[in-house]
């Protein structure tokens, strides 16, 4: 990897802007989405790039954009956008072509948020969440200290985001597309994921089976019988069977309300229990 | 084969490469756009946006329309995604397979002041101009909606416009 | 009594959409809000993650794309561990009061961002006067009424709603009761359909059966079964990344934007 150079001022604007980042999720609205928060995040960093009032609230009105992107990636989006503007600042007035600025927020925040929703919502969040819920389940405090690596991506993404954006620019956009790198990460992620669920599907769901009854005086009971077979069948079939029907696209509210049907069922007729 | 044309002014982003590419079960995604066809950043990251297992073309309307015709596609499930409402007009007009478009995003990027643009829905926003070629493409295709999400229930576009 | 209770559970849920929406922190960390919730009740901790595992398993799989909130689980789980805990009761139902909450919820979310459309006009205004401070002003005001309405929402539905909900939790016959602990046991094998759905490529079946073998035949929990996840997912990283050396090294490798390459696998 290249050294990236950062003078005291790109040190102190960057971190600024890092902490500033982390309010880009409130304030949403339907017309602009995060639009009014780009401008409340960057209003300190146009303050320091920009000497001349003008231009700063000229910075200030176009960035009151429309904008919407996985908070967690803004990062080089921003740090992109701080070089753009930076240029800007030097160039001499309106010889600058400050169009690109926003052609190069539109063209990715669609894209980064396509790849932050995939990785941050999709994968990681299920995978710490099925730790912390395997933990949480015996009470265990130590989920309390969890955050703390669960975090460490989110931290990562927004911190080197920032810093390749601001000193590398688009390059190494180019690179990761060149050596597919960004595909094979989501791949190998969402075997991580995968995995997960399924050791989920045999620890936390739960299909309590009670029924017994009296064969030729031996006691049979269906539970026992199911294990022999396979250990924790019945999970295993009634998330498949799930996954089997969203993927025909029946909606989710109603396998929802199928399930808990099934489960008051069952347990009206005495096949399960608590 | 075409298993959905979508106009979203944001192109791929988590909606399309996390919901609509599972719920399709798609293999290949044609991003139909001259100006993101020409821009090596955003044609990158659109690339790299690009759902495992799925290959993706950001390619110029005219490109996509070929892509979208060629009978070497006619075993695989197709997104073809574009995003303006011209755009989608053009892809109707020359792509002549029976399937659903939808217009999900539209009309909040790009500047112009929304109080000039007639109010769809709260994703959707559009001229006088694109209400014109959205009754157009109304007249040519039966399964023509509004829904931005898989989850959500698909409304037909045409009854969202009143009075426009 | 109630009303303390009413005030810190407002508190919490404040604190929780606070997390919410800085760094999109609360996604990862929702037991933090559990914990806090049993220390200011003066709970069980322990308790409070118990019934806060079966409220996050039966939301497992509720995803928050875009901008889109499909159900608002900060605030169903927040008030449905807050009800269980001061009424003594079973998770089966803290996920019973957690998942009508959450879907409800979505309207204070839907009125919030009405109001924030509104005042974008203002902000406009704001900047073409020049004026930063009210700017500013308006921007942290938007948030203060942000965490407001949560806190009054808890406050309110604590204050005026446990009397009712202890009477309706009591007058469930037992049966019914039994019925509803077998099914919030069920309910997480819709959201595990719901993310398989989501990640789903017929190449990682092996990985989905190691997943269950690993903990239905060897019992490792499943911090365990993720460590070997990720041993496979690096094996399958280096693999692949071998497979693309070798295709650039004879000139094949395809990038994707190659519109001949299109219709090759």
């Amino acid at each position: 990897m290249t050294k990236i150079e950062m003078t005291a001022q790109d040190k102190k604007l960057t971190k600024r802007m890092f902490w500033r980042n982390m309010f880009l999720g409130f304030n949403m609205s339907y017309t602009r989405q995060q639009g009014v928060a780009w401008d409340w995040v960057h209003a300190p960093i146009y303050r320091e790039i920009y000497k001349d009032d003008d231009q700063f609230w000229e910075a200030m009105k176009r960035n009151m954009e429309f904008y919407n992107i996985t908070p967690n990636m803004n990062g080089m989006v921003s740090g992109l956008a701080l070089s753009m503007e930076e240029e800007n600042a030097k160039a001499p007035k309106g010889t600058f072509d400050t169009a690109g600025i926003s052609g190069m927020k539109i063209g990715l925040m669609g894209p980064m948020a396509g790849i932050g929703d995939t990785f941050f919502s999709g994968v990681w969040a299920l995978i710490i969440m099925g730790i912390a819920i395997s933990f949480a389940k015996q009470g265990n405090l130590i989920v309390a200290a969890l955050p703390l690596i669960a975090l460490i991506p989110n931290l990562l993404v927004r911190y080197y985001g920032q810093k390749f954006g601001y000193k590398l620019g688009t390059k190494y956009i180019q690179k990761a597309v060149e050596n597919g790198v960004m595909a094979m990460f989501t791949k190998a992620a969402s075997i991580v994921g995968v995995t997960v669920v399924g050791g989920m599907i045999a620890t936390l769901v739960k299909v309590p089976v009670i029924f017994k009854t009296k064969i030729n005086g031996t006691v049979f009971e269906l539970q026992k019988v199911l294990d022999q077979i396979l250990p924790n069948m019945l999970p295993l079939l009634l998330a498949v069977g799930c996954f089997v029907l969203l993927r025909k696209n029946v909606s989710p509210v109603k396998v929802l309300l199928g399930v808990v049907v099934l489960g008051f069922a069952l347990t009206f007729l005495g096949i399960t229990g608590a | 084969m075409i298993s959905m044309m979508r106009c979203d002014d944001r192109l791929i982003h988590g909606q399309v490469a996390l919901l609509w590419s599972k719920e399709l079960q798609l293999s290949r995604i044609i991003v139909a756009s001259d100006q993101a066809a020409k821009s090596d950043i955003q044609k990158n990251a659109l690339l790299l946006a690009a759902p495992a297992g799925i290959k993706v073309a950001v390619v110029p309307v005219a490109k996509a329309i070929e892509l979208a015709n060629d009978p070497r596609g006619a075993k695989l499930k197709m997104l073809l995604l574009t995003n303006t409402v011209a755009n989608l007009k053009t892809l109707v007009d020359n792509v002549d397979v029976e399937t659903k478009v939808d217009i999900a995003n539209v009309g909040r990027i790009g500047g112009g002041n929304l109080n000039d643009k007639h109010k769809i829905s709260e994703t959707v926003y559009l001229t006088d101009d694109e209400v014109e070629a959205v009754k157009a493409i109304g007249k040519k295709r039966n399964n023509f909606v509004y829904q931005p999400l898989p989850s959500d229930t698909p409304v037909p576009f045409l009854s969202l416009l009143k009075g426009e | 009594m109630l009303l303390y209770q009413a005030v810190v559970v407002g508190l919490v849920l404040a604190f929780s959409k606070w997390l919410n929406a800085y760094g999109s922190f609360l996604q990862l960390m929702p037991f933090f809000s559990y914990i806090v919730l049993a220390l200011v009740l003066g709970k069980s901790p322990s308790q409070a993650l118990i019934l806060g595992a079966a409220v996050e398993l039966a939301f497992y799989g509720v995803m928050q794309i875009g901008a889109v909130l499909p159900q608002d689980t900060a605030v169903g789980g927040v008030l449905g561990v807050a009800f269980a805990l001061i009424l003594n009761q079973k998770p089966a139902v803290a996920v019973a009061l957690a998942v009508p909450i959450s879907m409800l919820a979505v309207i204070v979310w839907n009125l919030l961002k009405f109001w924030f459309t509104a005042n974008v006009e203002v902000f406009d205004r704001y900047i073409d006067q020049r004026n930063l401070k009210k700017f500013n002003r308006l921007w942290w005001l938007q948030i203060a009424v942000y965490l407001l309405a949560y806190f009054a929402l808890a406050f309110i539905a604590i204050l005026l709603g446990t009397k009712g909900i202890n009477a309706f939790v009591n007058a469930i016959p037992k049966p019914f009761l039994t019925g509803l602990t077998v099914a919030a046991g069920m309910l997480p094998a819709v959201g595990m359909g719901m993310l398989l759905k989501f990640v789903w490529n017929i190449e990682f079946l092996p990985f989905f059966i190691a997943g269950f073998a690993m903990a239905a035949y060897l019992q490792l929990p499943i911090m365990a079964v993720s460590i070997f996840g990720v041993v496979f997912g690096l094996m399958m990283f280096f693999i692949d990344r071998h497979i693309n050396e070798v295709k650039q090294a004879k000139g094949t490798a395809s990038t994707g934007n190659d519109e001949e390459d299109f219709f090759n696998d």
